[in-house]
């Protein structure tokens, strides 16, 4: 039965992080797309905040708006992308702690600060909401087609004399170990492997922090490198995961993890289902399935998503899977 | 940048919260103006200043209202 479930024909660091932990949570959330019901508050407020700032770093540096007219409209749109959400009572990260943690992100990082001004691309345009999309030397094993590796950095900015992955994340914490946790993080190597392929070498990332608290805000801003080695050494284990995951789906011999992955992050959302000797019921109840799609950026309902990519292979007959990629890299002039 | 608050304060005020309610209703109704999101704006950021200057206060205060304990070394040692 699982071999008539499709094998994803685009990865991404969640993906690829999700694989590392555990692989029948691999199998469970992007082969068989069970996603839980409900959203998270954490990934609500965050996709909120993250809105405002591309909203505000755009009218700012590309439509030459004033400071004040940029933050207001990307308090606009942190609020459109927060919505009807209801944050629950024990979450700092309401509607507006949100808002109030991008009016402190400003402070903190001015957008007239001339060590964080996105680059700019030969089109004008800024590289804001960064994406990237490359082929793999890996067929997808039923369609043959190469499989993809993707990814979408908050911004590439001039930062210390050389151009930088600018990333922020949205926490309720930033203690003495938070900063360390990025070293090696695969999702930043991965970027500037994405950035190498089309030719623009990164120095690394900045991870902004923001915590948001009932009673503070507060911030970090580490920095991380990434040496070619370390962006080799991720490349090539990359292709062995994804090896990894096509030899998993074919012989259909998922694996649990039973050991830290099932806690951390404040345990894992399958792990009622692991508990279960008959996990059939927990998914049908708690889970609802839903396709991921990493160049979109957003879940799907499962009979669209099968739409959509019935669509998108009708397209694909007629041309190579190179001319598919749509990267604003390929538009980078280097100054 | 750390801005610790006592436990009550909140970077956010009631009237912030308030304004804000309203101009979310707003957005719903699509009538919401960007000078409504400037007006938010002033308000978190003097909620936000309103908050760190009262935990400055604060911590002056405790460090002010501490005593400093009399010892009577001729006690200490009468006792032993």
């Amino acid at each position: 039965m699982q071999q008539q479930l499709a094998f994803p024909s685009i990865f991404d660091s969640s993906m690829l992080a999700c694989l590392k932990s555990c692989e029948i949570k691999f199998f469970r959330t992007y082969i068989q797309h069970y996603k839980p019901i409900g959203e998270s508050v954490h990934l609500v407020a965050g996709g909120a905040f993250a809105k405002g700032l591309e909203v505000a770093r755009r009218c700012f540096y590309e439509e030459k708006a004033s400071i004040e007219d940029s933050i207001a409209r990307g308090l606009t749109s942190l609020m459109e992308a927060y919505g009807h959400f209801e944050c629950p009572p024990d979450s700092p990260k309401s509607l507006e702690r949100t808002m109030g943690a991008l009016e402190y992100y400003f402070e903190q990082y001015p957008l007239s600060w001339n060590e964080s001004v996105p680059v700019e691309l030969a089109s004008g345009s800024r590289a804001i909401e960064f994406s990237f999309a490359h082929p793999l030397p890996i067929s997808h094993p039923e369609t043959g087609d190469p499989l993809l590796y993707v990814g979408r950095m908050d911004a590439l900015i001039h930062h210390l004399g050389g151009v930088w992955i600018c990333d922020e994340k949205t926490t309720t914490r930033l203690g003495p170990t938070w900063a360390d946790q990025w070293d090696l993080r695969g999702q930043f190597t991965g970027y500037a492997w994405g950035c190498r392929q089309a030719g623009i070498r990164v120095d690394g990332a900045v991870v902004r922090g923001v915590s948001i608290l009932k009673s503070k805000y507060d911030t970090l801003s580490p920095i991380t490198y990434r040496p070619e080695w370390q962006v080799d050494r991720w490349y090539t284990e990359l292709l062995q995961w994804i090896e990894h995951a096509i030899s998993l789906w074919t012989s259909g011999k998922w694996k649990h993890n039973l050991d830290e992955s099932c806690q951390s992050y404040g345990g894992c959302g399958l792990k009622r289902v692991c508990l279960s000797e008959d996990p059939q019921p927990w998914l049908d109840t708690y889970f609802r399935k839903r396709v991921w799609n990493p160049l979109l950026r957003e879940e799907l309902d499962i009979e669209l998503s099968s739409s959509l990519e019935m669509q998108e292979n009708g397209q694909k007959n007629s041309q190579p899977a190179s001319s598919m990629l749509h990267s604003d890299l390929d538009q980078l002039e280097r100054k | 940048m750390s801005l610790e608050m006592p436990p009550t304060a909140s970077p956010v005020s009631p009237d912030a919260e308030a304004r804000i309610a309203i101009y979310k209703q707003k957005a719903i109704e699509g009538t919401l103006t960007l000078d409504d999101m400037k007006d938010a704006i002033i308000l978190l950021r003097k909620g936000r200043m309103e908050a760190l200057a009262a935990t400055t206060k604060t911590k002056s205060g405790a460090a002010k209202k501490a005593p400093k304990a009399k010892i009577d070394a001729q006690k200490l040692l009468d006792d032993l």
